[in-house]
């Protein structure tokens, strides 16, 4: 059994979902051609103003309703393979729905049962525990329902409160402890933090975040010295971080959280957002930041401002960690080259088609050839770029850049560079001085 | 280790303590509908069989034309003297009734008590042959009926509505050693017993079989006035099997289709089955257990389908974390069955004390037995689990996206 999809494949699939409410006159189209890979324990923000189809794209991936047209994808651990949504039955739905931790902005809690019940209710849909009431009070506790507050002072434990006895912000955490007890390998959130306070906030993301991949110790650290440094900064307690470790010994969970909370933004893996039905934009912020640093990098696009730059960026990345590789060529954003495989050509004119590469993943070396010999002249690995001399002077390519091993650059085309080359010439027509020189 | 069960079901009804008392007290009412209407129908069907029910007998002959003890089919004795012949018989009584010429005519000097005429059931019997148990009789009774012209009389019969003679039967004041008088005969009261009225008579009268033959039989029939007989009762040897001796006696004595033999239970559910089916009294009760029974599952139904109501959310949370349809199905089943129990409780209490008091009211015998409490119970339950599946087309409403 696979707990995880083969490396380099996404545990959820989104193809052409397209998806209507209605039929006849009163027929509304509110999702349109969607697609979407999220990576393993990645953490996935949804934005995208109200109405703009997230909460019908993310009821679609739970098996929530019945998928129209296109295709989700799940990665089912305990089959080793993905679920295919269209056309499920719904008992197979309901299978797909138990992979699934769902966290509700209207916590829907029962008003009957205590927490711990409440929690309970979801054990129950796993069929052993080694201790199940064990594993619900250590993640209440961490959650900071059980006995101890934030500075560790003794409290009076919430778990056998019912929710009219709890605020909304215990509630909400309730909901959360009952969608994490099974340790979903996805989680799908609705507004998740809207109702806490900053801290217990901090405290659901860092969840969040530690059941996706290992956190390093520094870094769980500084949650806890964040509070020092400034008294309204939110931090967690210095006893929550061994048992968030405890409780986060199995990772590799995916989130997709819904949300307007900006507190939570800049801790997202990835941030897509929708408007009108359509995902606009799918940004792996890491992905981002490196193909923002590669472009600085270059004079062409140095002296420009920081959004034009994010402009060019955005129409760059594919959505794909820049640590994994793309599976596929995607024209006009990324080129996978093979070894040995030449990237540009020396002497070869530049036309229309001409493009200015950054290197994405994999080595290439530089090549010149002078009377009869090549020359190598450099060897360059991610976040390096080629391609700009020959585009900037309009003359042929001055030099041979050939794959060393499998390649993958992002591509600038002619006319994307030709527009920023005029915003910047005075800049670039000081680099030619000093490059012709 | 398994997850501790969640009594998800219970604690939804009991949350809140003041509005489950509302349920089951609906509930309750329709559980003291259904019981005071069965009690009534019962109280009757047992009144109008209480000489069956008090035949000292194992099986009973009677003419197979005489559908109810009202009217006056009978057969020779003749066949039953044949029965003794049968092994395992060890003796034939005869049993002399008479419903239309019998009429009591209270003698007492003072008018202000004595009662009017009236007609009332007379029984005929064997003094010694104790062919009927006659509850609480006074003892020595028997003996004295063997004297002719003396009657045991009913301190149970129809109570008069006189206020100037409480406690007194329509009858009037009966006691043992006053003289009355039956059909234009005096009679010397020597006992008392306590058997009830039902519809079909006010009262009973328990004569010797000489006495009675010679009042109501001799004047009105030719020939041998013992020699027509209502009911025939056989005592079997003790550990015989009733059943298969009745087949046998029925050979000996019934193939002309004269006679037909019965078990006693047999003729105690002929008798009931006669008043259930043949008078309005199984279509009345019937029908107000109907209605109880119909108050109760549209009370239950309101209860479950505001249940689901208010918990919609819930259950939609529930179904989006992965729980089938059928489990929310199940929690309103089980809701169900606890109301059923939870009504019936305090319900049947209320029953039993309308019971007591409707007895003492009307003098009609109404009793709970162990088999109406089941039967209660068990219409309880139908009604509550019929009310939780016409509620399941709710449950089945609940759509998982609603969560968000």
């Amino acid at each position: 059994m696979s707990q995880s999809p083969p490396p380099g494949l996404p545990v959820l699939r989104i193809r052409g979902v397209n998806h209507h409410f209605g039929e006849g006159e009163t027929k509304s189209h509110v999702l349109f051609d969607n697609h979407l890979e999220v990576m393993p324990g990645e953490l996935v923000i949804m934005s995208g103003p109200s109405g703009s189809g997230k909460t019908t794209l993310l009821t679609l991936i739970g098996g929530l309703r019945k998928l129209q047209d296109g295709q989700i994808e799940v990665w089912h651990p305990d089959v080793g393979d993905y679920i295919k949504l269209l056309g499920l039955p719904e008992e197979q739905l309901v299978e797909v729905r138990k992979l699934i931790g769902f966290i509700f902005q209207r916590h829907n809690l029962f008003d009957s049962l205590t927490a711990l019940q409440n929690v309970r209710m979801a054990q129950r849909l796993k069929s052993k525990s080694s201790d199940p009431d064990a594993e619900a009070l250590e993640l209440l506790t961490y959650l900071l329902l059980g006995d101890r507050d934030l500075n560790g002072q003794t409290q009076k434990p919430r778990v056998l409160y019912k929710p009219a006895a709890l605020s909304g912000g215990q509630r909400q955490r309730v909901a959360v402890a009952r969608a994490l007890i099974n340790r979903p390998k996805l989680v799908l959130a609705d507004e998740p933090t809207a109702a806490l306070d900053a801290n217990t906030g901090l405290a659901v993301v860092a969840l969040l975040r530690s059941l996706a991949r290992v956190r390093p110790d520094a870094e769980l650290d500084a949650l806890v010295r964040a509070g020092e440094e400034t008294s309204d900064a939110p931090r967690l307690g210095e006893w929550q971080i061994p048992l968030l470790k405890k409780i986060t010994q199995e990772t590799g969970t995916t989130s997709l959280i819904v949300t307007h909370d900006a507190r939570i933004m800049n801790l997202a893996d990835r941030i897509v957002n929708m408007e009108r039905g359509r995902i606009q934009s799918n940004v792996v912020v890491a992905e981002r930041l490196f193909v923002r640093e590669g472009l600085r990098q270059s004079p062409v696009f140095a002296a420009i401002l920081p959004e034009e730059q994010q402009k060019i960026a955005d129409q760059m990345l594919v959505g794909v960690h820049p640590d994994q590789t793309v599976r596929e060529m995607q024209p006009g954003r990324v080129e996978v080259f093979e070894p040995g495989s030449v990237i540009v050509r020396q002497g070869e004119a530049v036309d229309e088609h001409s493009k200015f590469y950054l290197i994405r993943r994999g080595t290439v070396e530089v090549l010149r050839e002078q009377e009869g010999h090549t020359e190598k002249l450099d060897a360059m690995g991610p976040g390096r770029y080629f391609g700009e001399v020959a585009l900037l002077m309009n003359q042929p390519r001055n030099a041979t850049v050939r794959a060393v091993d499998r390649v993958e650059v992002y591509t600038v085309d002619r006319e994307t560079f030709d527009r920023f080359r005029d915003v910047s010439r005075p800049f670039i027509d000081r680099i030619l001085v000093n490059f012709q020189r | 280790m398994n997850v501790p069960w969640v009594p998800l079901a219970w604690l939804n009804l009991t949350h809140d303590r003041v509005r489950f008392a509302l349920f089951a007290s609906g509930i309750a009412f329709a559980v003291v509908l259904m019981s005071v209407q069965l009690g009534i129908m019962n109280a009757m069907l047992d009144s109008n069989t209480i000489v069956f029910q008090k035949l000292n007998a194992d099986l009973v002959v009677v003419n197979p034309a005489r559908p109810s003890i009202l009217f006056r089919h009978t057969f020779q004795r003749s066949r039953l003297d044949q029965t003794i012949g049968v092994p395992g018989v060890v003796s034939a009584h005869a049993i002399y009734l008479e419903h239309e010429l019998g009429r009591l005519r209270n003698t007492d000097p003072n008018p202000q008590t004595r009662g009017r005429t009236r007609r009332l059931r007379v029984i005929g019997v064997d003094p010694a042959a104790h062919a009927i148990d006659l509850p609480h009789l006074d003892p020595g009774s028997w003996e004295k009926l063997q004297t002719p012209n003396t009657a045991l009389f009913d301190r149970k019969a129809r109570p008069s509505l006189n206020p100037r003679s409480p406690g007194e039967s329509v009858y009037g004041k009966l006691e043992p050693g006053m003289k009355t008088e039956l059909s234009g005969h005096e009679m010397t009261l020597v006992g008392g017993f306590e058997l009830g009225f039902d519809f079909g008579c006010d009262g009973t009268i328990v004569l010797s079989d000489r006495t009675f033959t010679t009042i109501l039989r001799e004047p009105y029939t030719l020939g041998d006035p013992m020699a027509d007989i209502d009911y025939g009762v056989l005592r079997l040897q003790p550990g015989s099997d009733p059943n298969e001796l009745k087949k046998q006696v029925q050979q000996v004595i019934g193939r002309e289709g004269d006679v037909m033999v019965m078990t006693k239970a047999e003729a105690i559910d002929r008798e009931r089955n006669f008043w259930w089916a043949s008078t309005p009294i199984g279509f009345a009760f019937g029908a107000g257990v109907i209605l109880g029974f119909v108050v109760g599952m549209v009370i239950c139904y309101q209860i479950l389908s505001s249940d689901v109501a208010d918990h919609f959310a819930q259950y939609a949370t529930l179904r989006a974390i992965g729980y089938p349809n059928r489990y929310l199905s199940s929690i309103v089943l089980q809701e169900s069955v606890i109301l059923a129990l939870a009504g019936y409780l305090p319900g049947l209490l209320v029953a039993w004390g309308a019971y007591a008091y409707l007895t003492k009211i009307s003098a009609m015998p109404l009793t709970l037995t162990l088999g109406r409490a089941a039967l209660v119970l068990g219409l309880t339950l139908v009604m509550c689990v019929a009310s939780g599946f016409l509620a399941l087309n709710k449950v089945k409403k609940v759509d998982p996206a609603d969560v968000f």
